[in-house]
């Protein structure tokens, strides 16, 4: 008795301890379930994700692009720079450009002989900001002077304030370092190197229109608007800013990563858990379409069969069984989505109804000329006839291709042990060998030629199945539907045949 | 969100309601399933298996019970599901000197952490943890343990017996219980199931 209770309690314990409990599961659980619930969803995402990549190559690709920056030393002295103006543009000589700001401050604008910049060329001045940035956060007294330690947005915003205010790059880009010593030649901007950079401990101040142009030193150029006030801003802050921008990671993002990492060190159980291979079999039923494939028809009058637009009343085609065989692999991308790829056998048949005649008959195929692709009659001899009654016999048009079928299949409905599924896949396919009857030009014999075969085709498959899992195999049953998308024969004979099957296609899968 | 609100949105497949339950609730509900995977990322997987199935058919939630109640059932089916789907419960386990023990209410810590308790239940071999997770902690009788494991009944009160026995073990040898333990035998190689 006491001994239960003991153990009751100890239960008891185990109970609430276990209760409280609790772990905080990553984020891809949540990204994963969303992407089950929401399938629809994936798609824009997926696109908006590309439409990202493709901003970010694109800024990548025009900040490393030289004809964008204006090379400021370049035009600093050459003739042509100097001297124009326009309608939109700030001419080069002025002496002084003033921009009013809030309060009592002015954006001092120097044009010196810098080029000056276009409502045109502004938007090519956005790429060569981001660099800018950098010198910004690492001491030269600028937007980062003025803007609040870990205040990222007021870095863009003083940007955008900067481009739209249609000053000078100029200005900017003496900034940078170096610059100075290249501006000796601007007379009116020589004081600026000459311009003692203030101590670490003094204050930067705002420019007021009172500030005489000689005296401004380049540490105190203010490009932001915010803090232009006239305030006083201690220069320390600038390295707190600094560390702040390049910290900019949270520590709750931080723990999430580390957390992700740790707990996705290796990818290979997942990889196993998504792949499964399958071994399938489609005994099938084929036909062809028959078409004609003149390449210059202009130049058929004088053939009788030339045009070939009553082949199919003249041949007598049955359809025929094939078969497939193949491997394939999958991946499931999501739970709904599969993709995927493999290696197939297909023998494709169809019959014709032939006579044989006893002795070879001379005839001729059509064929279109190998240079100009003018038909022409290719002699050859025939013991099969289309037209006479008197031994008959079947003949057959086969192919042995093998094929690489690459695809998807998507998930309709169903649950874990049994699913509806929909797929397409495109089959490069080789033809290995296989048998034509050709019909003649005066389609009354049949003429056996392979080498008119092509070698390379293409396929398309559609098909949708059932899967039932049974143990640790799912059996995967369904209709399939292949289409050949390239004729069957050489583009020199002038009859297009586009093989096509439908089948049951039965299948074996194994997850890894 | 109030819980009206978020079972309304969720029955409308309202991801923002979803995301809300998900929220309040995946945080225990992990913790669940944590006890019964073998790491973490098999209880995320069965997390999300889980929720699939919350979301899918939480039409069928009718208000009577606790929704956390409801979706922590479907949470353990879904763990059980997932652990046959993958191995056999009537495995052999060899417990070695595991004694029969007091375990007095005194030893017991009130500090005892929740995680020392959840991982040591972990360190248990699959078909013991998986019984006493079911009976001492979901508060599923043998009865139901067995139809759920395709066992036997008494199997499952032998298998959570000696499941006990090896965490009381287990908890005393971590020092995180204080055991004054009477050794009536020793088990060898033990089959249960």
């Amino acid at each position: 008795m006491e001994r239960n209770f003991y153990t009751d309690r100890f239960e008891q314990l185990l109970k609430e301890k276990s209760d409280e409990f609790r772990m905080v599961p990553s984020k891809r659980v949540w990204y994963s379930l969303y992407n089950d619930l929401h399938p629809g969803r994936t798609w824009p995402s997926l696109a908006m994700g590309m439409m990202l990549v493709i901003i970010l190559l694109l800024v990548g690709y025009l900040n490393n692009y030289e004809n964008s920056v204006i090379k400021v030393n370049d035009l600093a002295g050459s003739p042509e720079s100097k001297g124009k103006t326009g309608n939109n543009e700030v001419s080069q000589f002025a002496l002084l450009n003033t921009v009013p700001l809030p309060g009592n401050s002015t954006f001092v604008s120097i044009p010196g002989a810098w080029p000056s910049i276009t409502s045109t060329n502004k938007s090519s001045l956005t790429a060569v900001i981001d660099p800018l940035v950098n010198d910004f956060t690492t001491g030269y007294a600028s937007a980062s002077n003025v803007r609040k330690a870990g205040d990222d947005h007021s870095i863009v915003e003083n940007i955008n304030n900067y481009i739209n205010s249609g000053i000078l790059f100029s200005e900017l880009a003496m900034l940078k370092k170096g610059a100075r010593e290249k501006n000796s030649m601007l007379t009116g901007l020589t004081d600026f190197s000459d311009s003692k950079q203030p101590d670490s401990d003094e204050p930067l101040r705002i420019l007021t229109t009172a500030d005489p142009v000689s005296k401004i030193p380049y540490t105190n150029f203010p490009v932001a608007s915010e803090n232009n006030t006239g305030n006083i801003v201690p220069r320390n802050n600038l390295s707190t800013a600094a560390t702040t921008t390049k910290n900019s990671v949270s520590a709750e993002d931080r723990a999430w990563m580390d957390d992700f990492a740790m707990h996705n060190k290796s990818g290979r159980q997942k990889w196993k858990d998504k792949l499964s291979m399958e071994i399938y079999a489609t005994p099938n039923v084929g036909y062809r379409s028959l078409t004609s494939n003149i390449q210059n028809g202009a130049q058929s009058g004088n053939l009788s069969a030339a045009t070939g637009s009553g082949i199919n009343n003249e041949v007598r085609h049955n359809p025929g069984i094939g078969m497939e065989a193949g491997l394939g692999l999958s991946y499931s991308v999501t739970r709904s989505i599969l993709l995927k790829a493999g290696a197939q056998l297909n023998y494709t048949s169809y019959s014709i109804n032939a006579d044989q005649t006893n002795h070879p008959i001379l005839t001729s195929l059509l064929l279109n000329g190998p240079n100009n692709g003018n038909p022409f009659l290719s002699a050859t001899t025939s013991t099969y006839s289309n037209s006479s009654q008197l031994q008959p016999v079947t003949l057959h048009n086969t192919t042995f291709q093998v094929s690489l079928p690459v695809g998807i299949a998507i998930k309709l409905a169903g649950n874990q042990n049994l699913g509806w599924y929909a797929g397409a896949t495109l089959q490069p396919t080789v033809v290995m060998g296989g048998t034509a009857n050709l019909i003649s030009s005066d389609y009354k014999n049949y003429v056996s030629d392979a080498s008119l075969i092509r070698r390379w085709n293409m396929n398309t498959g559609f098909e949708t199945y059932v899967n039932y899992k049974i143990g640790a195999y799912t059996l995967k049953v369904g209709p399939q539907f292949r289409y050949q998308l390239l004729s069957t024969y050489d583009s020199k004979y002038t009859f297009s045949e586009k093989l096509y099957n439908a089948g049951l296609k039965v299948g074996l899968v194994k997850g890894f | 969100m109030t819980d009206e609100l978020m079972l309304a949105g969720c029955l409308q497949n309202n991801a923002t309601s979803q995301e809300a339950l998900y929220n309040r609730f995946s945080p225990r509900m992990l913790g669940v399933c944590y006890r019964f995977a073998k790491n973490r990322e098999d209880a995320e997987d069965m997390l999300q298996e889980g929720f699939i199935k919350v979301f899918t058919q939480i039409h069928q939630y009718r208000n009577e019970g606790a929704l956390e109640g409801w979706i922590r059932r479907i949470m353990v089916h879904t763990c059980i599901n997932c652990l046959k789907k993958n191995k056999k419960f009537a495995e052999s386990v060899d417990i070695i000197h595991a004694g029969s023990l007091h375990v007095r209410e005194d030893m017991i810590p009130s500090i005892m952490q929740a995680k020392q308790i959840v991982e040591c239940i972990r360190i248990l071999p699959l078909g013991y943890r998986t019984v006493l997770n079911l009976y001492a902690i979901e508060g599923y009788s043998h009865k139901e343990i067995a139809g759920l494991l395709d066992i036997e009944e008494s199997t499952s009160r032998s298998q959570y017996t000696r499941a006990k026995a090896m965490l009381e073990e287990i908890l005393i040898r971590k020092k995180i219980i204080v055991g004054t333990r009477e050794r009536t035998k020793a088990y060898a190689t033990v089959k249960p199931g």
